[in-house]
């Protein structure tokens, strides 16, 4: 016999993430079985309803299946009792965000929906703020030669570099904190099985081939449509990073070396669309932002046609903000090359500066927005592979204490 | 104050039956309607009763007996309301009546269905064989009378029926007739029908002959069924090594039935013992979320747990595929171990649920309130609902609620 053991609930957190639905569980396991992509042993999503209901809240926040769950919401459809297995696994990753990423403050500024017009404010302050030290506001949207250079007003070296630069050291940071807690308590709820699961090395390849192909997503019956917008998001994300650092490494080269690949003018930026280099990466910018527009369009409508969640899951302040910052990103990166084609510089430049507002609050607010879940469940999944969760069998729990007691 | 009126129970299952001899034997005068062309109901189709596991001649023929002597109950089969009007004290219903195309003179001989060509689906056996289209429903019917299938009326087989009927017990010119009944209280006993498993669509029911269901299940054992009472496994008659049965098919689901129906459990319990009385071998799983067999029925449950052959796996079956060899793959995790696996059956048993059978319909006429599933919610006057046309419960049950309902319709036609 096993021994007696307490649970210890924490009330607050069955407060926090607590719904009517999720309290209707009735333990029936239907969630588990129709759920696409949850493994054999210790299978999700049942065991994450009745943590919840008890208020084991430490067993929830170190628990990998939180993150493997892709939110297809098959679980949640086929649930008897309504009781939305899926949205509650979506509820414990935004609590995640919330409250358990470094530094705390920012976890509640970004997910409190009053708090919205601050964190707006400080990339905006800190942008003009940059702009004045740089001697770079007046005159107030400058033309060279009659032509916009956003670069004139907003520099990429003393400026653009600078701001985003240590907003990525400050988010690496933040993550190499909340994630060596996470992995150690992943370790913990679903140790290593032996002559199981890969190499750390390997396993990371084969998420990453994963996370390209969308494998496993693709196994979501529910919500199939998601997975094409997501693999445009994806892929359009992955264009913009390498046209992003493929700019910025020309820039250094032209401004510490005085080599310009792309031009024979001043500066880099605007790239010129007739060079070598600046035509296909132009091409490969446009596309990128073409490809961010439809899958964030296709996201944002799936949602609007679903307002009651009965496809995807509840919708929530984190699903909005994460879509809503990566929209105005795709509309005013894409406005900011229009306009300036049409020169009207006041509005092109105030249009830009929205856009570096919201590319700021894409990076740097990233391990407390729903955008953290590409390092979570990225670092879930290695993990699953690591320790061979998937090719697990009874045969390697058995004698052991079930996890759910 | 007018003459005395009647009551009128509309259904004669065990719980129409028992509320319209509880009227009589009162000394008031009852009409029994009932749509099929027997009475008897659901519980004719059931092999064995728990708890006691006896069959259901036993209770059947005693109420039958009572019935036959009482000259208080006027029953019509092939009958059914089609409009209630007036209130409490005085209704107006009007039935219609539909030919059975044999009248009373019949001898029970079978001559006529020995020369009918025509088929027809066994109703009596939900479907799973054929029978004649000049037929006896089931062996114990009453009224003790053959039928013609309206198909086959204005066909050669109806004449040939005619024809071969020695006893002038035939007549093809019979009409529907239309009747009006003047009650001061209507019973509504019409009770269930299985849940259609086949809406569920990760069970498969409708792509495997080798899952069926509870009821099903009732008739294979069923000397009269389609088997002869050997429970074979459907696409190829093999004796079967292993059964599974899927608790709460489509029950304490709010996607499909949002109540328990009460008696599956039980019923489940009942049919590892006929499964267990041919097959001393056979490997039996049940799966289920709860096990529900309150009172003395949970002395059954704990008998078949000492069963080593049986195994409670908690934890709901989900997904059921078929393998090549007409086997079957559930899928279900048990919770208890928290380990998800698919196991290899050579049967499963849906143990479906009661569905009332008013539920799409409502009662012809209005009159009666219904919650959400679709049973009479016991208010106002006048019209009472009794058995599981009011709620999913045994036959035990239905019996006292119907004694309890015969005594209400009582009170409302003696205050008038
Ligand atoms: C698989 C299974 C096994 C079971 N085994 C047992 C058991 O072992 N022991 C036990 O106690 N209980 C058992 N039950 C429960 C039992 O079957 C019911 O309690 C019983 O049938 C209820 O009787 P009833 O008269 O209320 O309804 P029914 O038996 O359904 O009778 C209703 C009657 O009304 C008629 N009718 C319907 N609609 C109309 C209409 N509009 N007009 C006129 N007539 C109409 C029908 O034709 C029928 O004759 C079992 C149930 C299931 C599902
Ligand atoms: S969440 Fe729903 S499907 Fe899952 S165990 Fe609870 S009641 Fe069953
Ligand atoms: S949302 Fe999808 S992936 Fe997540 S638990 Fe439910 S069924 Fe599984
Ligand atoms: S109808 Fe005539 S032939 Fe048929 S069983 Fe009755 S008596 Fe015999
Ligand atoms: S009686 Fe048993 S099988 Fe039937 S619905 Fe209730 S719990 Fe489920």
């Amino acid at each position: 016999m096993a021994k007696a053991k307490f649970i210890e609930p924490d009330l607050d957190f069955i407060h926090e993430i607590s719904s009517a639905e999720m309290q209707k569980c009735y333990q029936c396991s239907t969630c588990t079985v129709v759920c696409p992509i949850s493994p054999e042993v210790n299978p999700f999503p049942r065991k994450e309803m009745i943590w919840a209901q008890w208020g084991l809240k430490d067993r929830l926040l170190a628990d990998p299946d939180v993150w493997l769950c892709h939110n297809c919401n098959d679980c949640s459809v086929n649930c008897p009792r309504g009781a939305n297995p899926g949205d509650l696994l979506a509820t414990l990753r935004n609590y995640f965000y919330t409250k358990n990423a470094w530094p705390a403050f920012l976890g509640k500024a970004v997910n409190t929906p009053s708090m919205l017009p601050f964190i707006i404010a400080i990339p905006a302050v800190l942008i003009l703020l940059l702009a004045a030290i740089n001697g770079t506001l007046t005159p107030l949207f400058p033309l060279e030669d009659g032509h916009i250079r956003y670069g004139a007003m907003f520099p990429g070296m003393t400026l653009i570099d600078p701001l985003f630069v240590s907003a990525t050291l400050f988010v690496i940071m933040s993550f190499s904190i909340s994630i060596s807690k996470l992995w150690s308590g992943m370790n913990n709820m679903t140790p290593r099985v032996p002559n199981k699961g890969m190499p750390l090395v390997q396993a990371i390849i084969a998420t990453i081939q994963e996370i390209l192909t969308h494998s496993r997503f693709d196994e979501c019956g529910q919500a199939k449509t998601r997975s094409s917008a997501h693999k445009a998001l994806v892929f359009s994300f992955i264009a913009l990073a390498i046209v992003t650092g493929v700019v910025a490494g020309l820039e250094w080269l032209d401004i510490l070396f005085d080599i310009n690949l792309v031009s024979s003018g001043h500066h880099v930026t605007p790239l010129p669309f007739l060079s070598i280099i600046g035509g296909p990466l132009k091409l490969l910018a446009n596309a990128g932002a073409l490809l961010l527009i439809y899958g964030v369009y296709t996201a944002i409508m799936n949602r609007k046609n679903d307002p009651e969640g009965e496809t995807f899951g509840k919708q929530t302040y984190q699903d909005w903000f994460l879509l809503y910052t990566i929209l105005t990103i795709a509309l005013t990166g894409l406005g900011s090359e229009l306009l300036r084609l049409v020169n009207i510089a006041p509005i092109a430049y105030s249009v830009y500066f929205i856009h570096l507002i919201a590319v700021f609050m894409l990076i740097a607010y990233l391990p407390f927005s729903k955008f953290a879940h590409i390092v979570y469940r990225t670092t879930a999944i290695i993990h699953s592979k690591h320790v061979g969760r998937y090719e697990m069998t009874a045969e390697d729990v058995k004698g052991k204490e079930a996890i759910m007691l | 104050m007018s003459e005395p009126k009647s009551i009128l129970v509309i259904g004669g299952g065990i719980s129409g039956m028992t509320a319209a001899l509880e009227a009589a034997e009162a000394g008031k005068s009852v009409a029994l309607i009932e749509k099929s062309p027997y009475i008897g109901g659901r519980v004719a189709r059931i092999n064995q009763y728990f708890p006691k596991f006896c069959p259901p001649v036993c209770g059947m023929e005693i109420n039958l007996k009572r019935i036959k002597s009482n000259p208080n109950i006027t029953i019509y089969t092939l009958a059914e309301v089609d409009s209630i009007s007036g209130s409490a004290g005085n209704y107006d219903v009007s039935v219609t009546v539909n030919p059975r195309y044999v009248n009373s003179k019949c001898t029970l001989c079978g001559k006529c269905s020995e020369v009918c060509t025509a088929e027809i689906d066994d109703d009596f056996n939900l479907g799973m064989c054929k029978t004649k289209a000049a037929y006896l429903p089931h062996k114990m019917a009453y009224p003790r009378l053959y039928v013609l299938d309206p198909s086959i009326i204005g066909t050669d087989d109806a004449q040939k029926c005619k024809e071969a009927c020695k006893y002038d017990a035939v007549d093809l010119d019979m009409k529907p007739e239309k009747v009006t009944i003047n009650a001061a209280a209507i019973i509504v006993a019409t009770g269930w029908q299985p849940f259609d498993a086949s809406k569920v669509d990760y069970y498969n029911f409708d792509k495997n002959d080798n899952i069926i269901t509870n009821v099903m299940m009732e008739r294979l054992n069923a000397e009269d069924g389609p088997t002869q009472g050997k429970i074979l496994r459907p696409s190829d008659g093999k004796e079967p090594a292993s059964v599974a049965f899927v608790q709460c098919a489509g029950s304490r689901d709010e996607n499909y039935q949002g109540y328990c129906s009460g008696v599956c459990c039980a019923a489940t319990i009942k049919q590892i013992h006929y499964v267990r009385e041919q097959y001393p071998d056979a490997e039996i799983t049940v799966f289920y979320i709860d096990i529900r067999t309150p009172g003395r029925l949970e002395d059954l449950y704990l008998k078949a747990q000492e069963d080593e052959k049986v195994t409670f796996q908690k934890g709901k079956a989900v997904n059921i595929d078929g393998t090549s060899n007409g086997n079957l793959l559930i899928e279900a995790e048990d919770t208890l171990t928290g380990v998800k696996s698919k196991k290899e059956v050579e049967m499963v048993v849906l143990a479906t649920g009661m569905v009332p059978n008013l539920a799409e319909t409502g009662l012809p006429g209005g009159g009666a309130t219904f919650d959400k599933y679709g049973f009479i919610v016991p208010d106002g006057e006048g019209i009472y609902g009794a058995g599981v046309a009011k709620r999913p419960v045994d036959v035990a049950v239905c019996t006292k609620d119907s004694t309890g309902t015969a005594l209400k319709a009582i009170q409302c036609l003696v205050r008038g």
